[in-house]
């Protein structure tokens, strides 16, 4: 059953049940143009891909174009599929519904469109959605995963073969047009025997093939590079090898200097009473040394010291000296002092006796006019005066020798470093002290080694060492030839990290192996896929050689028809030779006879729709047709034809024990739809 | 004004070998530092010590004659005394009769230093702290 709603010319509800008890697979929707036949075809493949193409429009070059339906349009002439007059009243629900059963299970599969816009939606606003409900398993699917069950259905390659329209005929012409090689035909065959899995396939082995190749170009550009890098690993490995024989022999030699050394270590454990002798007299040794080094120095110093020793014992007494001549110092310069105050004195008194006004050099005061007695006192003073002068050159001259050892016992002084001699000389007592206390260890350790083998223990003690240097350089040269080694097998393993494979050769084989591998299989693939290509093609040509001779009015003139290797089509008179120019009714029929073997061959079970069936076939083939289609098929046929084609109740008095239901559409011109009108045959 | 003698520097035979044992000097060693002695001895030269004990000597004690043996150390005052006065130095803590032969009352000043201290200390026992208690 098919249930449609506001679908094109069908506004509201409509369904037409193709359910019949007569068990006949003949049905026929009779309709004058514009009436909703093709509408019905388009439906279910609507409901199938959920797309709807107009019919074929023939430009003025001869090119066929066909342009998608819009799912909405207020105009007529757009060929929407949400029916206009609803659509223009703001009914926007769209729906088609399929029951059918599949497999022995009932199936209802439902596409919509919706939109949650209140008013006049375009399809960008609308919403297609698409449900399966498998009545019997009661189980429900929508979206993608039905998209994939209908491909399992009816694959949309081939729809064709089973919504076939009439009026396609430059469609079908086209199918049969080459008769040398026909890709067409050849691409159809192959959709319909799933031919894109296997070549993918093929696509695949040739994919894997490629990779290979790909690795054998890079493996031989690899080869010299890993001739190269073997070569360095051999290297390596010859150098590795030198060097272990050269570590090898110093590790005996290493083992056996630890084996004298640990013979030595047990002889000088007899002696190690000895040995803490002679080790402490050793360091008594030691501490004089550096004792007598300190002593040399502090001896040094006190000499330096020394030199200037008689001034530093001098300068008690020269202090004291000073002291004793100072104040005769301080009375001579006083003495100057009284001598240059006289001489002054003496020389104003003259200057006033001799009326000089000139002011006193001491007071600043001028001098008082002098009478005669005035004047006689002041040459009484100048001579009194004079005298004093006299008296203390003379005195001060005595005292100049004075004055002059003074200057020259200054040279004399310095500082005192009788204290800091005195410390170092403390020093010195000490360090002699401490020096005869390490002579008396000395002699005390010397005592104890009387008689005592020094220079064996000696002897052994210097072998010892010597054996245990020899170790540290045969262990030094050890870690130093295992370093080596390291260093080596670190080039050796980045050599081999950019090897490829060994020296390239064992993988070249491996490749090569594998390719002619991948090509048998390639080949094998290729030869079933053609086997099987071309059985199904002789196949196909039979089942349409068997239609073709049903359907033609001419079995005599054509007699079958050949699909050669290229699938190039052919029809053949009953001598089996090609039909230099078949009539179109020839070649439309063969164009049936193929679509028909195809649909065949494909195994599914599909009801035809076969849309204007007589557009370009006159009634005798059109007879034939409805006889070859509706008596032999298992599946329904449903022919949508006009009056122009058929007439119905000819149709149905001639096919009545074909025909299982007919129905008639109509248009209400009231109502603004397609009215089904189911017929009484 | 007469012209005053100035003898030359010297001192006995035991004040030479008491300089000398001071300085390091051994019997043997000559001018130079004996190899044992010199190390640890209290002077480097003998000029030192010779001065040092003329300045005892002058300080503490009195001339004392030089009777016999008396051997030259030094030609001049000038090569004891450097660039020092020791004319001063006599005319300061001397007399004045010390004046008329400086080089004599030197030697002489020295002399009693040296028989003084050689007296109470062996040469190897002198110490400059016990030296320095001797004023």
């Amino acid at each position: 059953m098919v249930e449609l709603l506001n679908w094109t010319s069908y506004r509201g509800r409509h369904h037409f049940n193709f359910y019949s008890k007569s068990g006949l697979n003949g049905y026929s929707i009779f309709g004058e143009n514009s009436r909703g036949k093709t509408s019905f075809t388009d439906a279910i493949q609507w409901v199938l891909y959920g797309e709807a193409w107009t019919k074929a429009i023939i430009d003025s070059n001869q090119t066929e174009t066909k342009k998608r339906r819009p799912i909405v349009s207020a105009d007529e002439t757009d060929d929407p599929l949400l029916n206009v007059h609803a659509y223009r009243e703001g009914d926007f629900d769209l729906m088609v519904k399929l029951h059918f059963d599949h497999e022995g299970e009932r199936m209802i599969l439902t596409r919509t469109a919706d939109t949650d816009k209140p008013r006049l939606p375009t399809d960008k606003n609308i919403t297609e959605l698409l449900f399966l409900h498998n009545k019997t398993q009661d189980t429900k699917h929508q979206g993608g995963e039905v998209q994939i069950f209908i491909d399992t259905l009816l694959p949309k390659s081939i729809r064709r073969f089973f919504f076939i329209d009439g009026e396609s005929v430059n469609e079908y012409r086209a199918l049969i047009a080459s008769t040398e090689e026909n890709l067409e035909i050849r691409k159809n065959i192959e959709d319909i025997l799933n031919f894109p899995i296997l070549k993918k396939g093929i696509q695949d082995i040739i994919s894997v093939k490629n990779q290979y190749r790909t690795l054998q170009t890079k493996l031989a550009s690899d080869t010299k590079k890993n001739r190269n890098l073997s070569e360095k690993i051999k290297k390596c490995d010859i150098e590795i090898s030198n060097i272990q024989r050269i570590f090898d022999r110093f590790e005996d030699d290493s083992k056996i200097a630890k084996s004298k050394v640990s013979k030595l270590e047990s002889e000088i454990q007899d002696h190690s009473s000895s040995e803490k002798l002679m080790d402490k007299r050793k360091g008594i040794v030691n501490q004089k040394s550096s004792i007598k080094n300190s002593l040399d120095s502090l001896y040094s110093r006190r000499k330096s010291e020394n030199k200037h020793l008689w001034l530093y014992f001098l300068q008690p007494s020269l202090q004291n000296k000073i002291k004793e001549i100072e104040p005769k110092i301080a009375v001579s310069s006083e003495l100057n002092h009284n001598i240059s105050s006289l001489f002054n004195k003496i020389s104003h008194l003259q200057g006033v006796i001799l009326e000089d006004e000139s002011p006193c050099s001491q007071c600043g005061a001028k001098p008082h006019k002098r009478d005669e007695k005035g004047k006689k006192q002041d040459l009484d003073k100048i001579k009194f005066m004079q005298n004093e002068m006299v008296e203390s050159k003379l005195q001060l001259d005595s005292m100049e020798s004075i004055k002059i050892l003074f200057s020259k016992i200054k040279d004399f002084k310095n500082l005192n470093r009788i204290k800091e001699i005195i410390k170092i000389e403390n020093n010195i007592g000490e360090l002699e002290g401490k020096l005869i206390e390490l002579n008396d260890q000395e002699n005390e350790v010397e005592r104890l080694l009387d008689g005592i083998d020094e220079k064996t223990v000696a002897k052994l003690r210097e072998k010892l060492k010597k054996e245990r240097v020899s170790v540290g350089y045969l262990e030094g040269n050890l870690l130093r030839h295992q370093k080596l080694i390291d260093e080596q097998n670190v080039q050796k393993s980045i050599h081999k990290r950019n090897l490829i494979g060994s020296d390239g050769s064992v993988e070249s084989d491996l490749l090569l192996r594998k390719i002619k591998s991948i090509e048998w299989l390639e080949n094998i693939w290729n030869n079933v896929i053609y086997d099987y290509s071309d059985k199904t093609r002789e196949l196909i040509q039979s089942r349409a050689s068997e239609t073709f001779r049903s359907l033609t009015n001419n079995p005599n003139g054509y007699h079958a028809l050949n699909l050669n290797q290229g699938f190039g089509l052919r029809i053949l008179d009953s001598n089996s030779r090609p039909v230099a120019s078949p009539s179109p009714g020839a070649q439309q029929v063969a164009a049936i006879s193929l679509i028909d073997a195809l649909r065949q061959t494909s195994d599914i079970e599909f009801p035809i729709l076969f849309d204007t069936p007589g557009a370009s076939i006159d009634q005798g083939h059109r007879n034939n047709i409805i006889n070859h289609f509706w008596s032999k098929r298992d599946v329904q046929l449903i022919i949508l034809a006009h009056s122009g084609e058929f007439r119905p109740d000819e149709v149905e008095k001639k096919h009545v024990k074909l025909l299982a239901k007919t129905w008639e559409l109509k248009f209400d011109d009231n109502q603004n739809t397609t009215t089904i009108h189911p017929r009484v045959i | 004004m007469s012209e005053k003698k100035i003898s030359q520097i010297g001192t006995s035979l035991h004040g030479r070998k008491f300089l000398r044992s001071l300085a390091g000097r051994s019997e043997n060693s000559g001018a130079k530092s004996d190899e044992k002695l010199g190390p640890s001895a209290l002077f480097n030269e003998m000029k030192d010590a010779y001065r040092a004990l003329l300045i005892y000597g002058l300080i503490k004690g009195e001339r004392l004659p030089i009777k016999n043996n008396f051997t030259t150390i030094y030609a001049s005052i000038g090569m004891l005394a450097d660039n020092y006065d020791y004319h001063t130095l006599i005319k300061t803590f001397g007399t004045e009769e010390d004046l008329e032969d400086i080089g004599k009352s030197i030697n002489e000043y020295t002399n009693w230093a040296i028989e003084d201290v050689s007296k109470k200390f062996e040469s190897n026992n002198l110490t400059i702290e016990k030296f320095y208690k001797l004023f």
